[in-house]
């Protein structure tokens, strides 16, 4: 048969395939680079090397296993050379490392207002860091470039915790917000900028999911001044598909902070489709009540179509309503409506008179009847941390 | 064989390749609507179809009895399972819970692989079945006729679906006739038969899932469920993609292709573009909206009262959905436009004051129309001399990643190259803003008359000095350098491709050398006659696929022209086929390598015909479409030609020989619309991909020139 091929033959034109074939990758890398090709930056994934924004972690210990992280509940055992789930903490030399120290990629001044904490030195302007990680996956995360990026991957600034403390200050902020992506996983960067914070006058907020052990939260605590804890859902299913994380440990954080004396607000996203069973609002703002959690504001805030989450509708005004309509029921004194601009859920009810305490439109305040820390019409006490 | 049944074979053939063109559009759209409207669903969709349909094909030759009676069965199982298929694709995102959630693209690689297994083997089965049952002792040039008969029965389905889509705009009339078509084939086949009852009990199934389809609407049934308690206000499919309205307590929900369009009640979309567009200009009077039909911009630019307002919407049959469900304002000022914006932008025209881009970002090559240097251009065009454009892209709130950035950069350079000065806002979204005039950024110019009229869009919410504090931030970031968006480099495209790859973790370098390895094991284990038709198949999927994202990028419209591109394919396929025996009396190897130099040359006119296109703005449609349809229908008739030499060229049986040979042309086909369209087009684009398949073919013509010396040819 004349079209049998010898193994001589064989060989050589596997070879001759081969070689093709084998150009075919520094051609694609030569290609991309070409005007009109895409490049390939991001296929390769990002070194895992100390650098001078890396210090040693605490809350860890060393196991048989490796290290494991005693920061956050995910308890990541970390091997040689890996990084936690935060991606901000990695294993050099047996040793636990965070790269998420003084290289915040986010800098901004926002409205207290935006955070949101709308009892907390309202009008007032907050400088608001973040560096990149998170201990939790939301699909509907607003910041997830900031997030689901490594510090590696990110564009930092270069900004060690003094230069931080100086910074708020130039800018006439009356706090400093550990915000955007988690203070959780820049816990070290976090705890060092409070310090000195604190020492200057400037308040600490920690704008945070509250996926974090007892005992980091408990030594962070005593230099945070204000919280916002996003209490995504109240239930552990969920939490478990949504955020990759579980509830018991978010609660716990709420009850560690009211402890520890730190002002605390809350919000509630409302994701239709994941979020939105009314049934599930009750028993958190049921639970809330029972703790006592009654007199910290709960805001329900209006989803809008982001990351994973692109292919569903923003929540219907009449959700968040029935939402607050709940809340109020169950006992919540201050329950506020997000993301929704002019809607009245803005301003502060005395609970014991029924009028405004303090008008709000967007981040201006347009009345505030609050005196010494109580309703300037009845004399009831307002919560909150005014001056 | 009697005439009659002889007939009535070819007529099965010619139904088998209606079936196929109208199934693979229905399974087509079903997905692309399902996935936002993202075309690279198109390159998978195609390798899937082509690597089952082969691998069914190459099934049908290990069938020993007479495949005669088994056509009709089979012509009804097709029938079943590619309803079957259908359905499944919504019935498995409920399952799988994706309707909450962005498809990824393992997911799709998933789902396509999934939904088109069964039809896809039955069709590949039935193919040498029938052509096996009507040449039963013909030669490899009667295999060829099979291929021909089939391809003409392509072409019928497409031009059919067309026309069929365009005059009832839903998928439920195309399954009707899809079904309809295929009953007459059943009763003609099944003259083999012997037992009347199974003939019978065979046309009764056929006619009941006739019934079926006609009787109810099993779309609608479904989307119900899929909108997971939401109340389905109306639905359409208009050559743009699918369009659905949803109510969720007083929000009534727009998508197209299961991306939001817009919602009612959401003001901040509303207001922040049309009054910062407006801020920009001391008294605007005429005004273009460019946008997905959100009749929210009218109420909002009615404030100014304005001379004049022309909406266009990107999808112009939007407004009929949208109008079903809720009010469009109406004013004398105001003209709604049912014309594709391009189309309606290559008119001269009145000049305008204010032009509002507000279409989605461009992460379908459709979407990446609004962002070109060829659109900017028209829009300069219809501007006053002070009048400004205005787009916008999703701020990423409190940081851009590499992505994102590059995007940025990207239509900022793009809109730099037709205007003189353009400004960067960032607010909710970032703005764009351009004009031919020096633009000083004022966000209030028009307080007085908005006084307390707006709620989002005001001194209460927006700080001028954070406003550009966040916008200077991110002006700092751009690349000025950075190459334009064009239409046919539609880089912004290319970058949102990969970043929704990225997103999902996917890493092109595990997939592509696997993909490498079966290329090189085709190569070695091939012999020569079916290299060709491998590379063949490998560069005319290729090829449809760049064409197709080449039409999409200047017409949007693919998922109605996507039938037409089948058809124009298959009338080169069946007419090379059928005539390759005029063309060449004695075949040889080196026809076959001629014919393969040939096909070399079409790819590279396809870089040529899009050079041509985007030099020469506004050239007639008719030309244009006239040099898309000869792009596809020449590497058509050439893989014809193709096929009938391998044909000849190859010994054995019809059967043998059409089962091998279309195996190969078809795992060739799935391994070209998988490779270029996965890894080749994301990373080179358009232009350069094209030359990197020119560059496949030279390799495997000096392969096979190599591999000639040593095999015996005729």
């Amino acid at each position: 048969m004349g079209n049998r091929i010898s193994k001589r033959d064989f060989l050589r034109q596997g070879l001759t395939c081969a070689c093709g074939l084998a150009l075919t990758g520094p051609l694609f890398k030569a290609m991309a680079g070409l005007p009109g090709g895409n490049g390939l930056s991001g296929l390769a994934p990002p070194t895992k090397d100390l650098w001078k924004w890396s210090r040693e972690a605490i809350h860890y210990i060393s196991t048989p296993r490796g290290i494991k992280c005693k920061l956050c509940p995910q308890a990541c055992d970390i091997e040689e050379g890996e990084t936690g789930d935060c991606r901000t903490r990695t294993n050099v030399d047996g040793k636990l490392y965070t790269i998420a120290y003084g290289n915040p990629c986010a800098v901004h001044v926002d409205p207290i207002e935006k955070k949101p904490l709308y009892h907390f030195l309202p009008s007032s302007r907050s400088y608001s860091i973040a560096t990149a990680g998170c201990n939790l996956a939301c699909l509907n995360c607003q910041n997830w470039q900031i997030s689901q990026s490594s510090p590696k991957e990110t564009r930092n600034y270069d900004l060690m915790p003094g230069k931080v403390v100086e910074e708020a200050v130039e800018n006439n902020c009356k706090s400093i917000a550990y915000t955007y992506s988690d203070p959780v996983a820049f816990y070290e960067y976090t705890l060092d900028t409070a310090k000195l914070a604190r020492l200057q006058g400037i308040k600490n907020l920690m704008i945070s999911a509250g996926y974090i052990n007892e005992q980091p939260l408990r030594e962070l605590a005593g230099y945070i001044d204000g919280a916002n804890i996003d209490l995504k859902s109240f239930n552990d299913e969920t939490y478990e598909m949504l955020n990759a994380g579980t509830l018991e440990p978010i609660l716990n954080t709420l009850r560690i902070l009211k402890e520890e004396g730190v002002w605390l607000e809350i919000t509630n996203l409302v994701v239709p489709s994941w979020t939105d069973d009314m049934e599930m609002i009750r028993r958190m703002c049921g639970w809330l009540a029972e703790e006592g959690f009654v007199d910290s504001p709960l805001h329900f805030s209006r989803f809008h179509p982001t990351y994973k989450l692109k292919n569903l509708p923003p929540t219907p005004l009449s959700a968040l309503e029935e939402a607050a309509g709940i809340a109020r029921e169950e006992g919540i004194n201050y329950v506020y409506i997000g993301n929704v601009p002019s809607h009245n859920s803005e301003n502060t009810l005395c609970p014991g008179c029924g009028k405004a305490v303090i008008e709000r439109r967007g981040f201006f305040i347009k009345s505030f009847n609050i005196k010494n820390g109580a309703c300037m019409d009845c004399g009831t006490k307002i919560p909150g941390v005014w001056e | 064989m009697k005439g009659e049944i002889k007939r009535g074979l070819i007529y099965s053939l010619v139904a088998l390749g209606i079936s196929s063109v109208t199934l693979q559009v229905l399974l087509m759209r079903e997905l692309l609507a399902y996935t936002g409207g993202n075309e690279l669903v198109i390159g998978i969709y195609l390798s899937f179809w082509m690597l089952y349909t082969g691998l069914g094909s190459f099934l049908g030759r290990y069938f020993r009895v007479n495949v005669e009676k088994l056509v009709p069965l089979f012509q009804f199982i097709l029938l079943a399972v590619s309803v079957i298929a259908y359905l499944s694709i919504p019935l498995l995102r409920i399952q799988h819970g994706d309707f909450i959630s962005v498809i990824g693209v393992t997911d799709l690689i998933l789902l396509t692989l999934l939904v088109l297994l069964l039809p896809c083997l039955v069709l590949g089965m039935l193919f040498p079945f029938i052509s096996g049952a009507l040449y039963e002792k013909g030669t490899g040039k009667v295999s060829s006729y099979s291929y021909g008969f089939e391809a003409a029965g392509n072409i019928v389905g497409g031009i059919l679906i067309v026309v069929l889509l365009l005059i009832f705009m839903d998928n439920r009339s195309a399954w009707i006739f899809l079904i309809a078509v295929n009953i007459p084939a059943i009763i003609q086949s099944s003259g083999y038969l012997n037992g009347r009852y199974y003939r019978l009990i065979l046309i009764a199934f056929s006619l009941g899932l006739l019934a079926l389809w006609a009787s109810t609407d099993i779309e609608a049934r479904f989307e119900k469920r899929f909108l997971a308690g939401k109340e389905l206000l109306a639905s359409a499919d208009t050559p743009y993609g699918r369009l659905v309205a949803t109510g969720s307590g007083e929000q009534v929900n727009f998508f197209e292709n299961s991306s939001p369009l817009f919602s009612t009640g959401d003001i901040v979309p509303v207001e922040e573009p049309v009054h910062l567009g407006m801020s920009f200009v001391p008294d605007p009077q005429n005004i273009l909206v460019v946008a997905s039909g959100n009749p929210g911009f009218i109420d909002e630019l009615m404030k100014y009262k304005p001379g004049k307002i022309d909406y266009v919407t990107a999808d112009p049959w939007a407004f009929r959905v949208i109008g079903e469900v809720i009010d469009i304002p109406e004013a004398d000022v105001l003209d709604l436009v049912f014309t594709d914006p391009l189309i309606f932008l290559r008119d001269p025209g009145k000049g305008y004051d204010v032009i509002l881009v507000l279409t989605p970002p461009p992460s379908t090559a459709a979407a990446n129309r609004y962002y070109t240097t060829g659109f900017y251009d028209l829009c300069r065009s219809h501007l006053e001399d002070e009048g400004l454009l205005l787009t916008s892209l999703p701020g990423g709130g409190n940081y851009l990643n590499e992505a994102d950035l590059q995007l940025h950069s990207l239509i900022y350079s793009t809109m730099d190259q037709t205007f003189s000065a353009v400004e960067i806002v960032s607010l909710n979204n970032n703005y764009f803003i351009a004009g031919n005039r020096e633009i000083t950024p004022d966000l209030f110019r028009h307080h007085q008359l908005l006084e307390g009229k707006n709620d989002y869009y005001n001194k209460d919410y927006l700080q001028p000095d954070l406003t550009a504090f966040r916008s200077e931030q991110l002006a700092s970031q751009l690349d000025p350098e950075t190459d334009v968006n064009s239409t046919l480099f539609p880089r912004g495209y290319y970058i949102q491709l990969r970043s929704w790859l990225s997103l999902f973790g996917f890493r092109m370098d595990y997939f592509l050398y696997p993909f490498l390895f079966l290329l090189l094991l085709f190569l070695i284990f091939l012999k020569p006659v079916q290299i060709g038709i491998f590379t063949g198949g490998f560069t005319v999927s290729a090829m449809q696929f760049l064409l197709m994202i080449s039409f999409q990028s200047l017409y949007g419209d693919i998922y109605l022209a996507v039938a037409l591109f089948i058809a124009v394919f298959m009338g080169g396929l069946s007419l090379g086929s059928l005539v390759f025996g005029k063309l060449v009396k004695d075949v040889r190897m080196r026809h076959l390598l001629l014919n393969q130099l040939w096909l070399l040359v079409s790819v590279l006119a396809l870089p040529l015909m899009a050079w041509s296109v985007s030099t020469s703005q506004g050239a007639s449609a008719v030309l244009v479409y006239s040099g898309f349809g000869l792009l596809t229908l020449i590497p058509g008739f050439l893989m014809g030609v193709h096929f009938g030499l391998g044909s000849v060229l190859t010994p054995g049986t019809v059967r043998g020989i059409s089962s091998g040979n279309y195996a190969a042309d078809l795992a060739g086909s799935a391994l070209g619309a998988f490779i270029v369209s996965l890894f080749v087009f994301p990373l080179f684009g358009i232009f350069s991909s094209s030359y990197l398949l020119a560059g496949f073919n030279l390799l495997v013509i000096i392969i096979m020139l190599s591999r000639s010396k040593i095999v015996t040819l005729h």
